[in-house]
């Protein structure tokens, strides 16, 4: 199947929550400030601990907003980058994920997050090393690698014996006979990790710890092992922190130990940081002194998400078929998407729609995200949704359609004009008013018709300052007029901003009725008009028509 | 039977020319063309003038615009009255304006007053019982979330809403009304968060905190 703008898959993720393959797009300039800020703490870290490896230095960030809003495809993003890999040994825990909260879970969650190349790799630096020291000394080895007189008359050397232990065929030696032998080298924790990471237990036996106390001494001897084998930090990257006791409890030790060359990226919600600081002053205090606090502030404005949904589109297009036009249609449709419906304000609602838009139109091999695929998108995902205040129950693709089509004043002005005539045509068809005047001979009046009392009512729309038309103008012309007994101006901005008085809806003067039409009425009578024209009115269309009149005073 | 709409219909086709009276006669011979001319005149639907040696039918709006085309003095006037009214609406527009203006800054005290059953001049008058408008809810709600905001700017809306209700006596009805519509108009300049013990509803979830951008 191809995909719109000529790609061969959907750029767009399907989880409600990222996976790792997701990530590798980031979008938004707040989303990459804040990569920015996670890179440079790294850096800084990596030349402090370069220049004295021995110096215990320990980093806090900490990623703090709302509910999808990018924090964790952040953090994921993070762990993929090459730069960072680089410079760092990376664990990702997800606490969500850990239940009943113990400090033996959370500690089993943080060495889990490790990848399983890195545990692959780290064994294997381990054994090698292990082989070295024992290739200096013979005695070692024996003990080591359990290499017996039966062994050696066999014709067993030293590398077989490392590649049965690689290959899970054989095991080192026990934690205090490597004591012996490594003698003063590592510590104690850092030979039980050692031990684990070479048995393949690393992971598993975490319920044998007992206190706080020995986690934290594990915890630093990785990241002193990982210092010393790759030349690298350790980042521990911690996601929904939150205000359960074990969990803050776990990271204020975490933070006081100073783990060595470790940084640690907490990720949590403003409600969570809230409750934090009522429940546990000495955890908040701890958090407000962070090393880094990054900002994700209007992560989920029109300009961020409109960049991170394009960004998707751009990464994908290998051909380099989403050309500029593509893309300036694309964002009205987000923006008609944003405008409307307060509820996709959202990174993840946005790229949830983009994801299903973009299945449907390559199901019906549209070139492009259209209108018809967005429709389609929010009926089905989001079924009963209306537009806002529409009268007419204007269909989502054809309200996008109308709102790009609003961006040019000229065109909407004689559009909103044709539209006035023509619902006060379908008024009079249906016999609400009668005897419609063409009035072309004067530039300022719309429409004329006679309402149910027989009294003329001229009709004027008069638009923004852009617009071809002045209030004072119509307003005099039409006063002086002895033709009408009454006025109606349709306006779309309010009295306070034409600087004359007050109510925004409907103002009554002398005569002259001046009716504020908002965005969702210019909607409604463009649809109207459009389906008017076209013949399309059917059913409920007709009661709807009268019901958008009657709401801006036309009979 | 002479209709009036036909003979209306045959004047308002002559424009502002105007249409002889002696050619409406000879096109109309009925009898009770005069008459009907009369009851038009009296009702203010057509006009009859002298124009050179002959009278001349017109309707009201072509009737204005031959005097205005022929007539200077009739011209000085109808513009010295356009412009008068022009003048007159400019400054009553202006003074609404003002008014609109003041009232947002002005407490409601005789509205507050008869709410709570009092005369106006019994209402307590110190500015912690005043009810105030959009415009200056937007003012104290921005003032409120700098005052409030913690080091990484977000306020729970329901401390707020305590704050302003209390001091201003405005019901929480009417706070989240004004809330929802700051938030309307003003998308990019605030954000919200979920959670929280109050706040507005975002899809399905409820969304307690709020900062400025």
């Amino acid at each position: 199947m191809t995909y719109p703008y000529k790609m061969v898959r959907n750029p767009y993720p399907s989880n409600p929550t990222p996976a790792i393959i997701d990530t590798l797009v980031l979008g938004g300039n707040k989303h990459k400030e804040a990569r920015s800020a996670v890179l440079s703490c790294i850096e800084e870290l990596d030349s402090k601990v370069k220049h004295n490896p021995s110096t215990k230095e320990f980093r806090l960030i900490t990623i703090i907003q709302d509910v999808g809003s990018g924090k964790t495809h952040l953090a994921f993003h993070i762990k993929g980058l090459q730069q960072v890999l680089s410079k760092t040994i990376i664990s990702y825990t997800d606490l969500a994920l850990v239940f009943p909260r113990s400090m033996q879970n959370i500690y089993g969650a943080i060495l889990r997050g490790f990848s399983d190349e890195y545990l692959t790799e780290f064994r294997r630096r381990l054994i090698y090393h292990l082989k070295d020291r024992a290739e200096r000394n013979r005695e070692s080895s024996k003990k080591i690698f359990r290499y017996r007189f039966l062994d050696s008359i066999t014709g067993k050397k030293l590398e077989d014996k490392v590649q049965e232990i690689l290959h899970n065929k054989a095991l080192i030696a026990d934690v205090a006979t490597l004591q012996k032998v490594l003698d003063g080298e590592f510590s104690h924790a850092e030979i039980a990790i050692m031990k684990l990471v070479i048995d393949g237990s690393f992971t598993v036996d975490t319920n044998q710890v007992n206190t706080l106390d020995e986690i934290l001494g594990y915890l630093s001897a990785l990241a002193a092992l990982n210092l010393k084998f790759f030349k690298k930090l350790t980042l521990l990257e911690i996601d929904e922190f939150d205000s359960e006791k074990e969990s803050m409890g776990f990271v204020k030790a975490i933070i006081n130990a100073h783990l060595p060359s470790t940084g640690l990226l907490l990720i949590l919600t403003p409600s969570s940081y809230e409750q934090i600081r009522t429940v546990n002053t000495s955890v908040f205090d701890r958090l407000e002194k962070a090393n880094y606090k990054i900002d994700l502030a209007g992560s989920n404005t029109l300009e961020e998400i409109v960049d991170i949904v394009l960004e998707y589109i751009r990464y994908h297009d290998e051909g380099k078929n989403f050309g500029p036009e593509d893309e300036k249609d694309l964002n009205s449709k987000i923006k008609a998407i944003y405008d409307e419906f307060p509820d996709f304000r959202n990174v993840r609602s946005m790229i949830n729609i983009l994801y299903h838009a973009t299945e449907d139109a390559a199901a019906r091999k549209s070139p492009v995200i259209d209108e018809e695929a967005l429709e389609e998108t929010l009926k089905k995902i989001y079924p009963g949704l209306r537009i806002k205040g529409s009268i007419m129950s204007v269909p989502v693709s054809d309200f996008i359609k109308i709102q790009k089509g609003c961006a040019d004043v000229k065109t909407i002005e004689s559009d909103l004009r044709a539209a006035v005539r023509n619902l006060v045509t379908h008024a009079k068809n249906i016999g609400t008013v009668s005897s419609l005047e063409d009035a072309q001979d004067n530039a300022d009046i719309d429409v004329i018709y006679s309402d149910a009392y027989g009294s003329k009512v001229a009709v004027a729309l008069l638009l923004n300052k852009d617009g071809t038309r002045n209030y004072e103008r119509i307003s005099s012309s039409l006063r002086s007029s002895t033709l009408v007994d009454k006025v109606v101006i349709l306006t779309d901005y309010t009295a306070t901003q034409r600087g004359i008085s007050g109510a925004s809806v409907a103002a009554k003067k002398d005569g002259e009725t001046l009716v504020n039409i908002d965005r969702s009425k210019i909607v409604d009578l463009l649809y109207f008009s459009s389906i008017y024209k076209t013949n399309r009115i059917r059913g409920d269309d007709l009661e709807r028509a009268l019901a958008l009149a009657k709401s801006i005073k036309l009979c | 039977m002479l209709a009036d709409a036909q003979l209306m219909n045959k004047i308002y086709s002559a424009g502002q020319t105007g249409l002889k009276k002696a050619d409406l006669r000879k096109e109309f011979p009925q009898a009770e063309i005069d008459s009907i001319l009369e009851k038009l005149t009296n009702e203010g639907k057509i006009f009859i003038d002298k124009k050179g040696t002959s009278y001349y039918c017109w309707l009201k709006e072509s009737y204005m615009q031959y005097l205005l085309n022929t007539d200077p003095r009739f011209r000085f006037t109808h513009d010295a009255i356009c412009s008068l009214e022009r003048s007159v609406s400019k400054n009553s527009d202006r003074l609404a304006a003002a008014l609109e203006t003041i009232s947002l800054r002005i407490p409601d005290t005789n509205n507050q007053a008869m709410d709570e059953g009092l005369d106006a001049s019994q209402a307590d008058f110190t500015p912690e019982r005043i009810a105030i408008g959009f415009g200056l809810f937007k003012e104290i709600f921005n003032e409120l979330v700098a005052n409030f905001s913690s080091s990484i700017g977000w306020v729970e809306i329901g401390k707020i809403r305590f704050a302003l209700c209390e001091k201003y006596d405005l019901t929480a009805e009417k706070f989240y009304e004004y809330l929802g519509q700051l938030l309307e108009r003003y998308p990019d300049k605030y954000e919200l968060s979920s959670g929280g013990s109050e706040g507005l509803t975002v899809r399905g979830l409820l969304h307690g905190y709020v900062r400025t951008i």
